[in-house]
């Protein structure tokens, strides 16, 4: 039988943790992530979220149903939301949204990229999954740890906010429901998932 | 070239297209329901290719248009709805077979691998 996406999340949690822990995000929470290594961040997810926009454009034009269009539409208009955090940032401390990127983010972007142009939806959905239902899950669990002061409060009660877990579990419900080839699901899951570990790592030790 | 351009350089097709009897009977209210049902069916099967062309044309357009390129899906995905409603108001069957010029435009729409 087929994994369902809360299987994926489940057998995934290892790395999911792993995330959670990194220095990089507890420090969002905390308020101690130097921030030179948060410019860098908010500039490669800039990067990112246009590769991750065209991903879900390319699922949209691609779906088998009706209902997916409605779905994907807005996961697509979450992603522009989502970047208004980044601008907001880029405008107050002075941030480039448009860098070179680092190699860790040209492998998240060419995963994202290939999967979407030569893959089914169901498939491409399976890559995308993990940045919404990790980012919910990372926003979750340091808000309760989250120190006022932080200067990084806005982005962990962003991502905290019911509205991103409803759109995590719309995909969610999408991956469900459109599936694929269960082993391909569950790699392309799993390499989703080490790019997130991949790119927290990449910004901390990138300055 | 600008789409007032194209416009211009097919004026008499635009005018005959804007004042053909099926848009003058919207106009003044004295359509056919029949005909504005055949309309509605039809338009919908293009409504849907065309919103899976948009959501193409993002995929492959500069950062810079991508925001009027989702407002346009945004605005697209709506209709469809609208199109669903009405639909249900006249319980219209909307899987009806799509007639060989909404084919025509849908494989137009369809057929834009240059974007």
């Amino acid at each position: 039988m087929r994994a369902t996406a809360a299987d994926l999340w489940r057998g995934n949690r290892d790395l999911a943790d792993a995330c959670l822990e990194h220095p990089f995000v507890q420090g969002l929470a905390s308020g101690e992530l130097p921030r030179e290594r948060f410019r860098v961040y908010v500039a490669q997810d800039a990067y990112f979220l246009e590769a991750f926009a065209r991903g879900y454009a390319l699922a949209l034009a691609r779906c088998p149903d009706r209902q997916g269009l409605g779905v994907l539409k807005d996961l697509l208009v979450g992603v522009f939301e989502e970047l208004q955090l980044h601008q907001g940032y880029a405008e107050r401390w002075g941030i480039s949204l448009s860098p070179e990127p680092l190699p860790a983010t040209s492998a998240y972007c060419d995963f994202l990229l290939s999967t979407a142009c030569l893959e089914p939806s169901g498939h491409t959905v399976a890559a995308m999954t993990p940045c919404m239902r990790l980012y919910a899950f990372l926003g979750q669990q340091l808000s309760s740890k989250l120190d006022p002061e932080s200067p990084y409060r806005e982005w962990v009660e962003t991502y905290a906010s019911a509205d991103v877990d409803t759109l995590a579990s719309r995909l969610e419900e999408l991956l469900d429901r459109y599936g694929g080839a269960p082993e391909r699901l569950a790699w392309l899951y799993r390499r989703a998932m080490a790019l997130e570990l991949a790119f927290f790592q990449a910004a901390w030790e990138a300055v | 070239m600008r789409a007032q351009d194209l416009i211009a350089e097919d004026a008499e097709l635009w005018y005959a297209a804007m004042h053909h009897p099926f848009l003058d009977g919207v106009r003044h209210g004295n359509l056919e329901p029949a005909a504005f049902s055949r309309w509605l069916v039809q338009d919908y099967h293009f409504a849907l290719a065309l919103t899976r062309a948009e959501a193409r044309y993002l995929a492959n357009a500069p950062r810079e248009d991508f925001q009027v390129l989702l407002q346009g899906m945004e605005a697209m995905v709506a209709e469809l709805g609208w199109f669903e409603q009405k639909a249900k108001e006249g319980s219209l069957e909307l899987t009806a077979p799509i007639h060989p010029t909404a084919r025509g435009f849908w494989q137009m729409a369809y057929s834009g691998d240059h974007a």
